[in-house]
């Protein structure tokens, strides 16, 4: 509101001293002209109420003309305040979105893929990745999470052509004792082809965990069986390695695809 | 056939939401539901088992509590405070 207000003093104000304006001129111009009729016109007259036979050799007088002229100059320069003011508010967009992953979160990690190959954390820069952490024996959490993983893929991937770096879903293991890599292959096909599954030594794991700060425990026994208790969260990490946003049980994954596209947007105009 | 399964997995889930339908039936009457229990313990897993007791027990009291239906300690001590 206060954009409004700023136009509106301008246009009266320029409203105003162009009119005063006229009317000093008009005043001027009357008083130096010789008077015609007997009843002289008195000091103070409006300019439009100068007698007609004046009203040629007056220069400046308030017409139509002049009316439209001054509307159309407020309006174009109220509409050019409006251009920088949004360019401003889209700059600001900008920065906070940026801002997000200044968070301590993230870091190395070090561990092998579903098909056995050893990778780390910068094989994946170039590339936008979404991290869930879970486990193959899970009763119902991560297989609902990796279904809305999947979801968020397939939406992502719909837009390829309009994304400079690719998008990587990963699935990380809190298991690893149980969780070898073809149990990992056999589990994660079911969701989605483009799934990475990442498992690897318990200090692996730990150490990635800690950098993360995810949370994970293995639950009482039964039998040989547990359920490892753990965060149910992802992570979303830009092409420079970098943490930047997380996605927990309560967005849906139209809502998680959307989101990861305003920070793909934010990533494309910080980097120009 | 495992947990790793779709398969097994899909068929757990749908045996455990037919027994907790049979509970919502007959007002968490066990003794009622007894063969779709055992139906339920066969196909999954006993640490699901355990699992899925918590959770369908929790989900009651998140009901109960909705409806105002649970005095909770806090509950109760904020009734006792002197109105002030």
């Amino acid at each position: 509101m206060s954009i409004m207000s700023h136009l509106l003093s301008i246009r009266t104000s320029t409203y105003i001293t162009r009119n005063i304006f006229r009317l000093t001129q008009n005043r001027l111009l009357s008083s130096t002209l010789p008077s015609s009729s007997k009843t002289e016109t008195p000091a103070n007259i409006l300019p439009n109420q100068i007698p007609s036979s004046e009203k040629k050799k007056t220069k400046y007088n308030i017409s139509w003309k002049t009316v439209s002229v001054t509307i159309f100059g407020a309006a174009s320069l109220i509409g050019f305040i409006y251009y920088l003011d949004q360019n401003k508010a889209k700059k600001r967009k900008v920065l906070q979105r940026a801002a997000v992953g200044k968070m301590a979160i993230g870091g190395p990690f070090s561990l092998i893929t579903h098909e056995k190959k050893p990778v780390t954390d910068k094989d994946f820069h170039g590339q936008w990745i979404l991290i869930y952490f879970g486990f193959t024996h899970c009763p119902d959490i991560c297989p609902e999470e990796l279904e809305k993983l999947a979801e968020v893929t397939e939406l992502l991937h719909k837009q390829k052509n309009k994304q400079n770096y690719p998008f990587q879903p990963l699935f990380v293991s809190v298991d690893p004792e149980r969780d070898t890599p073809e149990l990992v292959s056999k589990y994660i096909k079911d969701y989605s082809p483009h799934f990475i599954g990442l498992t690897g030594t318990r200090d692996q794991v730990a150490d990635m965990c800690k950098h993360y700060r995810v949370y994970f425990s293995q639950g009482p026994k039964v039998g040989d069986d547990y359920i490892v208790d753990h965060a149910i969260v992802m992570y979303l990490i830009n092409p420079n390695g970098e943490f930047v946003d997380y996605y927990g049980r309560n967005k849906n994954a139209k809502e998680v695809a959307y989101a990861i596209e305003q920070h793909m947007n934010a990533f494309k105009e910080s980097n120009k | 056939m495992s947990v790793i399964d779709k398969k097994y997995r899909e068929k757990c889930w749908s045996v455990r939401d037919d027994y907790w339908k049979c509970l919502d039936m007959n007002k968490e009457e066990k003794e009622k539901c007894l063969q779709l229990r055992q139906l339920f313990e066969s196909s999954c897993p006993a640490t699901w088992v355990v699992h899925f007791d918590q959770k369908h027990e929790y989900d009651i009291f998140k009901r109960q509590l909705a409806l105002g239906q649970v005095e909770t300690d806090k509950l109760k001590s904020i009734k006792q405070q002197p109105k002030s």
